[in-house]
């Protein structure tokens, strides 16, 4: 109760959580707001924005309504950027656990695995994988979510390896409580702050990973997403710049949000180290 | 003696990091659904019968799979990255062409990000000490550049500087039809050096101001003060050196993203480099040159790597204090 509040006492905090939930409920309620599918040509081609009150974002190069693509767009970044997020916190709990918990030669081993996804081009390995595997929701997530994981296992081991010192979880242990109930019930509990601060990073990196992807032609084929569509107006730069310019804005509006909502529930969480 | 072995050992690291892509990308071409020497003969490639078949025994695709690994180990020691059917070259020479467009762009904004973003970080940290406004201008001006897709950021940039100002070139690493001229390339170098820059830029004043920040609160601050010490010299010295250190290694941990991002502008900009070559392979689907690029790339990154550990171990002597690093 004490940590809402004070997350809600930061007015940028407070303003990225309620944008985001705001863009979440417009994303759900797309298929009612827009009168058209994002694929169908409803309109003449190019429309600039306000200028028809039908389509007051304008059009795109087929007359697809632009307004509804950024709406749809809305979907594909939130939900990879959820299910990433969620994928990341499998495997980085999982790895990190048994790194922290256990230590001595698996951690020495699940540490370098770590290392080496952290410390190789990320972006270019999921492009690989996406390539190969075919682009869809799914493999775009996974892709992401195998470049993504070290950051939450780290984490995670670094939690687990002070917390296994502290007195209570020794306490656990005296009293004979199973390493899988010290982890679930004592541990975890514990580390479960700085795990939400790290999941926001994650969740922002996999928005602009997935639209970074998209810009490169590697999208669901299904899915109407913002990196999609500054893809496919790119060659239009000089005739219509405001065909790439919005979905960019969506992209750094929606970063930003979870950017200050990570940002403010670390000040929530730890009022005394305010940088 | 000491600094030898620790060399030595950070050496064998890195190439176990080298041999665990060649691993990677191994798996990636076997798990792969389809045929692998289709997959990599490239969408030119896949008709012509006798080029398929003689991919499938250099590949040793009869052979069991450790078998496999280990001629595709010896191949890729030979300096052997396969054949791209599709531009009727090896794809080694494709990426030896390329490389040096992508160390300019790399160099070059790893150079201005770096610089910039720290000498930014410490202005920001002395800004908030002293309550002044700067602080804010900055460290806000960094968040919302960290938020930015790169690729679009230079799309804006372009629009700015080129179609609406008319003052760089948007396209390219030179001029066509010209005679080489310094100008020129430094021209064409600009925009997409800034559009790789800016995110990391905002990377750098972030850590930068919180390491100054940290250091300023440090016992060591006060006795140079008392010693009478010049402020200045104080934290241009003294705080930005032990500041640093975080900075360094983090730039070492990150180098694998501006590799990333780079592939991006060189895709906006047409720059002739690696990333450039990769993204026409993936329309291409020539597998074998994306997965080139890749290693390529990665050994770039994991060399940078050993190289920034090496300085951080320069910069702080505690950590070669009885070889731990």
């Amino acid at each position: 109760m004490r940590v809402l509040k004070r997350f809600v006492r930061q007015p940028s905090a407070l303003i990225g959580a309620l944008f985001l939930l705001l863009l979440a409920a417009l994303a759900l309620a797309a298929p009612w707001l827009t009168g058209s599918s994002p694929w169908v040509m409803s309109t003449q081609p190019m429309l600039a924005p306000f200028h028809d009150p039908a389509h007051w974002l304008g059009s795109d190069l087929l007359g697809r309504d632009l307004g509804s693509g950024l709406l749809y767009g809305a979907r594909v970044s939130l939900a990879v950027g959820v299910l990433t997020s969620l994928a990341t916190l499998l495997v980085g709990l999982l790895v990190g656990a048994l790194a922290g918990y256990f230590g001595g030669w698996l951690d020495g081993v699940l540490m370098r695995i770590a290392e080496f996804f952290q410390i190789i081009p990320q972006l270019v390995l999921a492009v690989i994988l996406v390539a190969v595997l075919e682009p869809s929701l799914g493999t775009i997530v996974l892709a992401i979510a195998l470049v993504a994981w070290p950051a939450v296992a780290r984490l995670v081991r670094s939690e687990f390896l002070t917390l296994r010192q502290r007195e209570f979880v020794q306490a656990a242990r005296v009293l004979g409580q199973s390493p899988w109930g010290i982890i679930s019930q004592q541990i975890l509990p514990n580390a479960l702050a700085p795990l939400l601060v790290v999941m926001t990073f994650v969740m922002a990196t996999a928005i602009l990973t997935e639209s970074a992807l998209a810009f490169l032609g590697l999208s669901d084929p299904e899915a109407m997403s913002w990196g999609y569509m500054i893809n496919a107006s790119r060659g239009l730069l000089r005739d219509a710049w405001w065909m790439s310019f919005l979905p960019g804005l969506a992209i750094v509006l929606c970063v930003l949000a979870v950017n200050r909502v990570g940002e403010g529930l670390r000040v929530a969480f730890e009022p005394g180290r305010s940088l | 003696m000491n600094g030898v072995l620790y060399l030595g050992g950070r050496l064998l690291k890195a190439l176990l990091m080298v041999v665990a892509v060649l691993v990677l990308i191994f798996l990636l071409i076997r798990l792969a659904p389809g045929d692998p020497a289709l997959l990599l003969a490239g969408e030119a490639g896949v008709d012509d019968v006798q080029f398929i078949e003689q991919l499938r025994q250099t590949m040793g695709l009869d052979k069991p799979l450790l078998q496999q690994l280990l001629m595709y180990l010896g191949n890729i020691a030979h300096l052997d990255l396969g054949y791209s059917y599709r531009n009727q070259t090896s794809v080694w020479s494709l990426i030896a062409e390329r490389l040096p467009a992508t160390l300019a762009l790399m160099g070059s904004a790893f150079v201005l990000s770096s610089v910039l973003g720290v000498t930014l970080g410490v202005l920001a940290a002395r800004a908030r000490q002293k309550r002044h406004w700067l602080d804010g201008v900055i460290s806000h001006g960094a968040l919302l550049l960290y938020a930015m897709p790169p690729f679009w950021l230079a799309m804006l940039l372009i629009l700015v500087f080129s179609v609406i100002l008319d003052w760089l070139p948007a396209f390219g690493m030179e001029s066509v039809g010209k005679d080489f001229s310094l100008l020129d390339r430094v021209q064409h170098l600009l925009l997409p050096c800034v559009s790789l820059s800016v995110m990391f830029l905002a990377l750098y004043i972030h850590l930068t101001r919180a390491a100054v920040l940290e250091a300023l609160g440090q016992e060591y601050v006060r006795t140079a003060h008392a010693k009478g010490l010049h402020p200045r010299r104080i934290l241009w010295v003294h705080v930005l050196r032990n500041a640093l250190l975080p900075v360094v290694t983090f730039a070492g941990l990150q180098i694998g993203q501006l590799a990333s991002v780079a592939l991006l502008v060189e895709v906006v900009y047409s720059w002739p480099g690696i990333g450039r070559l990769m993204y026409d392979s993936l329309a291409q689907r020539d597998y074998g040159v994306l997965m080139g690029g890749f290693l390529v790339i990665s050994i770039l990154v994991v060399g940078f790597n050993v190289l920034t550990d090496v300085i951080c171990r320069f910069l702080d002597p505690r950590i070669g204090a009885g070889g731990q690093g």
